[in-house]
């Protein structure tokens, strides 16, 4: 029988635990517990118990042993083969379902993923090991399952697990051959054989819930082994004995109808994630001092609530320590090996940019000696170019060269990598080199947190790759260099790296170590269920009643534990608090812990009123100790006088100002623009460009006024076709290649147009002129500005003695001229009524008609559309012309708009669009 | 629920229902239920009646109760919670409970019982939406349903995203010339530039068709057949030659013969003469010679070909591109294990059919006996086909039930898969259904009831419904007479015009000026509103989405503090702003735009950003900041908050903390290399504020289940129905479609067989309907004051018929002439002063939270020693504070690695060399324990003995090192001390300790540690620790070695110091570096 000792629970537990074992274990004044094991349920406790020892026995101490429940096993029979690897055992298991025959496998999982896909047979390895771990624990098979659920009613699954024991058969014949262990195997041959023995004192702390692996071990060292147990004090043994069993773990049926007393005060119901950090540093504001720092603690049953109670206690300088520093997945390197992957899946243009801009991998580049703004010619060359993938980089321009040296930059980095399909295990020496290429040249420091934690995420990659090379050759993968880091990435997902420093601060831990915790304040967060008490009731493999009836981890038991808990939190604390939140940080609605109804109907009925009536107040107040100030400080930048004076005016700026003076300002006198790499597809500007790319050439060209239609389209659509092989290459992204068939076609119409046009007597003079030498243009007496802008073509017919002044246009819509450039009676656009002016130094009087040549989605609608201004108009557009350039000259910027600028423009976070109580409209 | 009350075993159960009053269930009566709710009836009270009435009789995981948001099933939740404890306590409540329970002998102390088994058994209740419980009943079948490992389902972004990767797949996915084809057919002939963007369009517009659909259905067109060419012609010239003397009959021939020759089909299947002689009819009252109608005749099949030839392509085409689609999106999301709502409720409907549900009892822990739908008219059928198997069974078990409410009146989800008709088709699929009607409202003011009757059933006056007329007068010949329990309540419902800008001509083609002074209108009209009764609520309720952020942007111009339901997207900002345009800067420094406005804000300085042409700077601070995102995007938005505090306001400091919220809630969502993504996110998510604002903006979607002092809907000018994208035709409203096509011109349909002309007629009836249920919803969302207002017309516009669009059917019933001046009252009724005879609606809005912060005094107890320590182990702090990472990883692949613990393990055995060695079968075992299979433990024995006899590791671990104590590292004096007499010698290996140093705990495992000491007196220590690094025998690496450890052996020294008490002096250390056979010892400082 083991030994059972009950600590007072209106203390905390492990101060007694150690005053215990120092009075028994101290002679000569050093405690020597060197022949003892003391076990706990989790690490944190361990870790604290030993605190406490030390500074107990102040350093007089031969210190024990100290291990969690899951490692005692392993103390107490002598293993005889190595144990198998996790990763061995998923490969294991995947191989062993592999190996049913077609039929049996599909009973089992209807759609069985292909024989290449290692990472979805290892997610099924993975889902069959944590079934086979947990049965295990309670000393069953699967086979037991399939017969033992038998007498269950509704069971209808006996087929179905008789088909998964062959399977742990097979996993377990494979095991063998490759003479490993499985772990779970090796405990119940060593307790059938009664091999367990020790010669040391176990000392158990806290274990309340043992499974039966553990207790039959137990029982065969019984006359070693003492547990603590954290009991009400006044309890009589009988009535401890109704409570804990006699290996000190909990009934759970005593603990299922025990009342639990909780004060009105102690509950909080609050909203969602912000609502309950804000509620923590309200409570602990209100302890008033009390309490030191680090004896609160913080419970976090939901641990997605972290960052917001970090962040919350930080804005009132509170410091806390989560047990999670960083999840690896978060870590710089994984992230980095993650960018690497997806960029070795794909040669992605796309992946390249993410690859590119990991911030570990963008210091790098920038110690190989690029141009400090690699990463802006990047981000233009993919806007220029648009390609799908880094294969070839186009172009010759600076940016072109920059990027040509950046990629292969990456790709002399990435060369570990390179090379086909190979075993798991040869992929893990390129790994490593990989990371020391990237981080060798680093010096880090040991007491900086961010350098700690990217240090040890490296270790962990490393140590993960290193494992591949220990599998069993026949289980070992073969898979590309991609596949190899995505496999490697997965299996280390789950773990964690924990903080270094250690100031004084608010411990924040999960609900499974709070038990033995011995702070003296305790806040608990979510307390809500399905986290505490957590439950399953459906489930793929094990639901409740499946699970009560093989007598497995089970509500009931989930639920004595979770209550035991917490009865001993209120009792042994000076102050506890429980925060129920109704919504998570997905905004799913969460229902309130049974365990605040562990008590009578009456009671409950109060609680329930208290907690969900009508009177409860909205928490709408915010809780920071931030201060704002009366007035918005945020303004939006006045515009400053210019140093140098504009004299030349393009022909289409007028229209940008007429719309908005202020973003005017910003973008043609400041020359600010958004640079960004978001592109699917040409855009307007890049497909009107090409269009009208290919228009010019044919305009300079023999071909210009030409009535061989076929000629025409021929020689439009050869040369829409080099343009686009410069600009664009032979791969470029997929829409584009489907865009310049929409150009062809338009092209095609053009031609069919241009060809009447002709034999209507049209003949082209001039083709894209006027762009260089700007046109005087008077505005007053003293002031003479220069138009600049390039007309698109001049025509002119001799039968009709008319000149027309045309511009392309490539909008989808094909808008008429007056729509473009007026609006309710106001010229809003002036370019082609300021076409009329540069005309002229090219002979064109007389009968000038201005238009547009559109060249729209609809190809029907191919052809010119004229405006048909009056003179009156015409000169109106002048005067808005000189208005306008005098406004400009005078830096007329800051003119407010009566209505909120029209469509959306990168200039909008600086001129407030959107903002509420927006300092001005521009 | 006690023993007794479990239901018995199923099979037993499953008998077709028979007449039976068993004590367990319910009266039949009820037993099988529907009930129709018209708005405000209580439609929840009535559910959380029943389910507290089942609660008696069957064990929670027996009921399923489900409705329609998420946010609502934890509502239902509380409700019952609520009246179960006021009832517990309170003898008033009780009774007033009793008769919903339908049990005058309801007790207190059954009521105690029920509340106690309720919270006692939470974690068993099912109350939730249908994709909720779909999607956990999907996790217990993932392996049947052939659902990847590990799924998750996947929402907005990710959810876009995935979308955007399907298109790029399939634009890649055959020769650009198909993709050409294809867009072509489905840009129906143009070139539009944008084509991503157009297969997008498609895709949203039509999946859902698609998935609800079989192939065939999409080519159902008929055969159709050209004319040739030359016989074509010859008909048009025969046309154009035939002699006719009728001025209007030749004008019209000439102009069908243009069109013929342009071959502009619609033109004349539009007007002329084609439809008249294909008909044999007349033309303007003129017969068409039969010859010429013959032409016509003949000519009309050609003519139907040309119509239905590339509408059938496009269809098809449409289909073919969605078919493409759905494979890469299928595969896709496998891969990517993220499936979406309806992809579970898809698999789940296809895996239901012919089973029963009691196969998926056992893993659902359960049966479900009853079943309670809330809001059943927005079911989609697909949720039905999964959910019905359910129902069913609850039909058909002798105690189950079923239970569903709803109002096929309020079904305005039709676009997201809803089908109110499924409502009435529950009475016909199941069994024994009885049905309830509940029209007395709960809310509204028998003024508003009133209009509300006045509308719906006046509505049917409207004279211009055409080819709809009946479904209109249908709906209002259906629609109940509301009344209402608030017969005491004022009530108010005014039908205005808005005024017509100033100066403006009314042209009937432009009536953009006309909409925007209408919102302007309203704006003020709110602040009028809100003027008179600041304590009440205001709803304007839009139609269209950006109205309703027009419509704040002007009520926050009149300064008034509106909020969209649900809120706005946090860049409502220009804090919040502010710190996006850092975060585009980060992601592009080329981003010129951003810098400037950094450099311009208060955190140009902070971050040395001052010249926003200085390039080198944008890209050196990009590097940084990106590397600063790295540990999160909440601590860096956190950070920024507390900096921009002082520039804010109190409402840009709330904006700016819901902004480190949401990127908290970012940080646990995603990980992305790119800081655009965040502005994404931040872009797409709207965040309430915390503010009690009384006006709020929403669509009429937002507003279901909302009720409010006073709505405000001025958007009813819009039409009643829109031209669709596709017409589908089904012979049920659950079954799928047997006909889809894409939409076309009315006349079109036509062309087609009959069968098919209706899909035309049938879809623009599903669309009337919804907006008459729109319509509905906006009604009688109020509960005193109802205004309406409408778009004013100048009298010569006026006509005589009513327009297609919801203010037409108002005016129809409350305003019947014609009229529309600006700003004109059409019609009136109730006391506009309402708020006067409601207590407290005219009070003054007191407290604004948003200008309340709680100030919080924080303080600690500071006590004289530290309570916790630092933990370190010494083997961590090796290597002093600067490290490189190769020092870092463990050399060698995994042989070797376990070749050095296997040494290290080994080395333990290892007391005095000259008095023993340890066997080889220990040697073996600790092996074979190790797991140390990859090695070849015969060869590592050798080795490991040969290591053993490397002169200066032999010297050190024999006992005569200690005989000669010059060699030893003390001090002199210490020396002298050894040499006074005789020792005795102790060693141990894997000593554990632990102490306090410096405030931090160190506690480790010393290799081997061997104390000298006379008569038991402790005269000096040695520390060795063996490290079996593989390194170059030079003496550079081992200077490095030594350095590198030199920390952890200080740690060690500093053990035995405390642990024996024993002065720094007399302990001495050093290491053995195996693989090389060198042992160096350590001076300790
Ligand atoms: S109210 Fe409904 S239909 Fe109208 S815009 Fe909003 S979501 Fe769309």
């Amino acid at each position: 029988m083991v030994t059972r000792k009950f600590l007072d629970w209106t203390h905390a537990a492990l101060p007694q635990v150690v005053a215990n074992l120092q009075a028994k274990y101290t002679s000569q004044k050093t405690c020597d517990l060197s022949n003892v094991l003391v076990v706990f349920p989790g690490q944190q406790a361990g870790r604290r118990f030993l605190e406490l020892l030390t500074t107990l026995t102040h350093g007089k101490l031969m210190p024990p042993r100290i291990m969690t429940v899951g490692q005692l096993p392993e103390e107490l029979y002598e293993p005889k083969l190595a144990f198998a690897s996790q990763l061995t055992q998923r490969l294991a298991w995947a191989e062993a379902l592999k190996q049913l025959p077609d039929e049996d496998l599909q009973t089992v999982i209807a759609q069985p993923p292909s024989e290449r896909d290692v990472d979805a047979w290892l997610s099924l390895g993975e889902l069959l090991s944590k079934q086979h771990r947990e049965l295990a624990a309670d000393l069953l098979s699967f086979d037991d399952v399939a017969s033992r659920g038998a007498s269950l009613s509704e069971f209808n699954e006996a087929g179905r697990w008789g088909i998964l024991s062959q399977v742990q058969k097979n996993y377990l014949a494979l095991l063998d051959e490759y003479e490993v262990w499985d772990q779970q195997s090796a405990r119940l041959v060593a307790i059938e054989r009664k091999e367990c023995r020790t010669d040391k004192q176990i000392i158990l702390v806290g274990t309340v819930d043992l499974n039966k692996t553990m207790r039959s071990m137990l029982d065969q060292v019984s006359e070693h082994v003492t547990t603590y147990i954290h009991a009400p004090p006044e309890l009589k043994p009988k009535q401890l004995n109704a409570l804990f069993d006699e290996y000190g773990c909990l009934v759970a049926s005593a603990w299922a109808d025990r009342e639990i007393e909780i004060g009105f005060e102690q509950v909080e119901i609050v909203d969602g994630p912000l609502e309950q950090a804000e509620a923590v540093v309200q409570k602990i504001a209100n302890y008033n001092g009390q309490f030191a720092i680090d004896d609160i603690t913080v419970c976090l049953p939901d641990d997605r609530i972290a960052p917001h109670v970090q962040r919350t206690l930080k804005q009132f300088d509170i410091s806390s320590r989560w047990v999670i520093a960083k999840h690896l997945y978060e870590s710089k390197p994984y992230r980095l090996l993650e960018a690497v992957s997806a960029y070795l899946e794909s040669f992605s243009t796309t992946d390249f940019a993410n690859l590119i801009r990991h911030p570990d991998m963008s210091a790098w580049i920038d110690q190989q000696g690029l141009p400090a703004e690699w990463l802006s010619s990047w981000d233009e060359y993919v806007i220029t170019h648009l390609q799908r993938n880094t294969d070839e980089i186009l172009g010759k321009s600076q940016s072109s060269k920059i990027c040509k040296q950046l990629k292969q930059m990456i790709h002399n980095a990435l060369k570990p990598f390179a090379g086909d399909s190979r075993p798991l295990s040869d992929w893990a020496s390129p790994f490593t080199d990989f990371l020391l290429t990237i981080y060798g040249d680093i010096e880090f420091q040991k007491d900086n947190e961010a350098d700690v934690v990217l240090l040890s995420a490296c270790k962990k990659l490393h140590e993960a790759c290193v494992e591949h090379t220990s599998l069993p050759d026949a289980l070992v993968p073969v898979v590309t260099a991609p596949q190899a880091i995505h496999l490697t990435l997965e299996q280390v997902q789950g773990e964690i790296i924990t903080p270094i420093s250690n100031e004084a601060a608010i411990q924040l831990y999960g609900w499974l170590d709070m038990a033995l915790e011995d702070a003296g304040a305790a806040i608990i967060t979510s307390f809500n269920e399905s986290y505490v008490p957590s439950s399953v009731n459906h489930d793929l493999f094990l639901p409740n009643r499946l699970r009560a009836h093989l007598e497995i981890e089970d509500n009931s038991r989930r639920y004595a534990r979770d209550a035991y808990a917490l009865c001993v939190l209120l009792h042994s604390r000076k102050e506890l608090h429980l925060i129920v939140a109704k919504r998570d940080v997905q905004s799913e609605p969460m229902i309130p812990s049974r365990l605040l109804f562990a008590t009578d109907a009456k009671t409950i009925a109060l609680r329930v009123q208290k907690f969900f009536g009508e009177h409860q107040e909205s928490r709408t107040a915010l809780v920071t100790p931030l201060q704002a100030g009366e007035v918005s400080q945020f303004s939006i930048p006045k515009p400053v006088a210019q140093l140098f004076k504009k004299q030349s005016f393009s022909v289409t700026e007028f229209s940008m100002y007429l719309a908005s003076p202020y973003r005017y300002y910003l973008g043609r006198v400041l020359r600010l623009g958004e640079l960004s790499d978001a592109v699917d597809e040409l855009d307007p500007l890049a497909f009107g460009n090409l269009i009208h790319e290919v228009l010019n050439v044919f305009g300079e060209s023999p071909l210009a006024n030409s009535t061989d239609q076929a000629a025409v389209t021929e020689f439009l659509l050869e040369t829409l076709q080099k343009t686009v092989f410069n600009e664009y290459g032979s791969d470029p992204l997929f829409p584009v290649i489907v865009q310049v068939e929409q150009v062809r076609a338009r092209l095609k119409a053009f031609a069919q147009w241009q060809v009447g046009w002709r034999l209507e007597g049209w003949e082209m003079k001039f083709c894209e002129v006027g762009g260089q030498e700007g046109t005087p243009f008077q505005i007053d007496e003293k002031t003479t500005i220069y138009i600049k802008g390039r007309i698109d073509r001049i025509d002119y017919n001799a039968d009709l003695d008319q000149w027309a002044v045309l511009d392309y246009k490539t909008g989808d819509a094909g808008k008429e001229p007056n729509q473009v450039h007026r609006t309710k009676g106001m010229w809003v656009d002036l370019q082609l009524p300021l076409y009329r002016h540069l005309s002229k130094k090219y002979g064109v009087t007389g009968n000038v008609l201005l238009g547009y040549v559109v060249i729209p989605r609809d190809t029907n609608q191919i052809g010119p559309k004229f405006a048909n201004w009056t003179d009156e108009e015409l000169l109106e557009a002048d005067d808005v012309v000189r208005d306008t350039a005098l406004r400009i000259l005078n830096e007329e910027f800051w003119i407010e708009l009566d209505k909120p600028f029209p469509y959306p423009s990168g200039f909008d976070p600086i001129c407030q669009t959107g903002v509420f109580g927006s300092e001005a409209l521009v | 629920m006690s023993k007794s009350k479990r239901p018995v075993h199923p099979a037993q159960k499953e008998l077709l229902f028979e007449h039976t009053t068993a004590r367990n269930t319910l009266p039949e009566k009820i037993q099988r239920l529907v009930i129709r709710a018209s708005a405000g009836t209580g439609k929840t009270f009535q559910l959380t009646n029943r389910y507290l009435t089942l609660m008696r009789m069957s064990p929670l995981e027996g009921i399923l109760a489900s409705t329609f948001t998420r946010k609502a099933a934890g509502e239902i939740l509380e409700r019952i919670l609520l009246r179960l404890a006021n009832a517990a306590l309170d003898k008033k409540e009780l009774d007033e409970l009793k008769p919903f329970l339908g049990d005058p002998e309801f007790t207190q102390h059954e009521c105690e019982r029920l509340l106690q088994e309720f919270t006692r058994n939470l974690h068993r209740v099912r109350i939730s939406t249908l994709d909720g419980f779909f999607s956990r009943l999907a996790g217990s079948f993932s392996l049947e349903l052939g659902l990847p490992p590990g799924w998750g389902i996947l929402e907005g972004l990710d959810a876009e995203e995935l979308k955007s990767r399907a298109i790029e797949t399939i634009l890649s996915g055959g020769p650009a010339q198909d993709v050409v084809r294809l867009m072509h057919l489905l840009d129906k002939g143009d070139t539009s530039r944008s084509v991503f963007q157009l297969i997008s369009q498609k895709v949203d517009s039509f999946y859902d068709a698609f998935l609800n659909s079989e192939e065939p259905a999409w080519d159902k067109f008929p055969e159709v057949h050209f004319l040739s060419t030359e016989e074509k012609d010859q008909y048009i010239e025969q046309i154009a030659a035939f002699p006719l003397d009728g001025k209007n009959m030749t004008k019209a021939r000439d102009k069908d013969v243009e069109a013929l020759r342009a071959e502009n089909w619609h033109a004349t299947l539009e007007a002329g003469l084609l439809i008249p002689a294909a008909h044999g009819a007349t033309y303007s009252r003129q017969a068409i010679p039969d010859q010429l109608a013959e032409l016509y005749r003949r000519l009309y099949q050609h003519i139907q070909a040309g119509v239905i030839t590339p509408w059938a392509e496009q269809t098809k085409a449409t289909y073919q591109l969605l078919k493409k689609f759905h494979t890469v999106n299928e595969r896709l999301k496998y891969e990517t294990k993220g499936m979406m709502f309806n992809d579970v409720t898809r698999k789940l409907a296809e895996a239901m059919q012919g089973r029963t549900t009691s196969q998926l009892a056992f893993r659902m822990d359960g049966n479900i006996d009853h079943i309670l739908l809330d809001e059943f008219q927005d079911t989609s059928p697909l949720q039905w086909k999964a959910i019905r198997p359910f129902a069913d069974k609850a039909c058909r078990t002798i105690d189950g039930s079923f239970f569903c409410v709803g109002d096929v009146k309020q079904a305005i989800y039709g676009w997201r898969g809803g089908e109110a008709a499924i409502f009435d088709e529950i009475e016909t699929e199941l069994p024994a259904i009885n049905t309830e009607e509940l029209n007395r409202s709960f809310r509204s003011s028998p003024v508003i009831m009133d209009a509300v009757n006045r509308i719906f059933t006046g509505m049917s006056q409207h004279n211009s419904m055409e080819e709809l007329t009946t479904t209109l007068q249908e709906w209002s010949h259906n629609f109940p007479k509301h009344q209402t329990t608030k017969s005491d309540l004022p009530g108010y419902v005014k039908v205005v015009t808005s005024p017509l800008p100033e100066g403006y001509e009314l042209d009937g083609k432009n009536s953009g000026p006309v909409v925007e002074e209408l919102l302007d209108y309203t704006a003020k009209y709110v602040a009028e509103l809100l003027k008179a009764a600041p304590n009440s609520t205001i709803a304007v309720l839009t139609r269209k989405n950006a109205s309703v952020g027009q419509l704040i942007f002007l009520l926050n111009q009149l300064g008034i503090d509106a909020s969209e339901e649900g809120g706005n997207p946090l860049t409502d900002s220009a804090a919040v702003q502010l710190v996006l345009s850092l975060m585009r800067l980060a992601d592009h420094p080329g981003h010129t735009a951003a810098l400037f406005h950094i450099v311009t804000s208060p955190l140009g300085s902070k971050f040395g950003l001052t010249d926003h042409s200085d390039s080198n700077s944008a890209h050196a601070f990009a590097l940084k900041f990106r590397q600063r995102l790295m540990g999160g995007y909440g601590p860096v938005v956190h950070e920024l908050t507390s900096t921009l505090a002082p520039y804010c306001n109190s409402r840009e400091l709330r904006r700016l903390i819901q902004l480190s919220a949401q990127a908290d809630n970012f940080d646990a969502a995603q990980l992305p290399l790119r800081p655009s993504r965040f502005v994404e996110f931040i872009e797409q998510r709207k965040v309430q504020e915390p503010t009690d604002s009384r006006v709020r903006v929403m669509t009429v979607h937002q507003s279901k289940g909302l009720e409010f002092d006073t709505v405000i809907a001025p958007e009813l000018d819009e039409p009643l129905t829109r031209s669709p994208s596709y017409v589908t035709l089904s012979k049920s409203p659950t079954a799928s479609p047997d006909f889809v096509a894409l939409a076309h011109r009315k006349g079109d349909f036509d062309l087609l067989p009959e069968e098919l002309q209706k899909a035309y007629s049938h879809t623009m009836s599903r669309s009337l309907e919804e907006s008459l249920c729109l319509l509905y919803v906006i009604l009688t969302r109020a509960i005193h004051g109802l205004h309406i207002i409408l778009r004013p017309s100048h009298a010569k516009n006026e006509t005589s018929k009513h327009p297609k669009t919801y203010a037409g059917l108002i005016r129809a019933a409350l305003a019947p002439n014609f009229a529309l001046p600006p700003e004109h009252v059409l019609f009136e009724t109730g006391s506009e002063h309402w708020y006067r005879e409601v207590p407290g609606k005219t009070n003054p809005m007191t407290h604004d939270p948003s200008k309340t912060a709680a100030k919080l005094e924080i303080a600690f107890a500071h006590l004289p020693q530290r309570r916790r320590v630092r933990s370190v182990a010494p083997s961590s702090i090796e290597g002093g504070q600067a490290v490189k990472l190769v020092n870092v990883l463990p050399h060698g692949n995994a042989a070797a690695q376990a070749r050095g613990t296997l040494f290290h393990q080994w080395m333990e055995q290892i007391h005095w060399l000259e008095e023993s060695q340890p066997a080889d079968e220990v040697l073996l075992r600790i092996a074979r324990e190790q797991g140390a299979q990859h090695l070849d433990i015969k060869k590592s024995i050798k080795q490991f003995r040969k290591m053993l006899l490397q002169p200066q590791i032999l010297q050190t671990l024999s006992k005569s090192a200690y005989q000669n104590f010059a060699h030893l590292p003390y001090t002199n004096d210490v020396i002298a001390d050894l040499a006074a007499g005789p020792i005795d010698l102790e060693v141990s290996n894997e000593t554990a300790f632990s102490i306090i140093d410096d405030d931090r705990l160190l506690n480790g495992t010393i290799d081997r540690l061997v104390l000298i000491s006379r008569n038991s007196q402790l005269l000096a220590a040695e520390v060795i620790d063996y490290k079996t690094d593989a390194l170059p025998n030079e003496p550079g690496a081992i200077e490095d070695l030594i350095e590198h450890y030199r920390s952890q052996l200080q740690a060690y020294v500093k053990g035995v110091e405390i642990m024996h008490n024993l002065p720094l002096q007399r302990i001495s250390a050093k290491l053995i570096l195996l693989s090389l056979g060198r042992v160096e010892t350590l001076q300790m400082s």
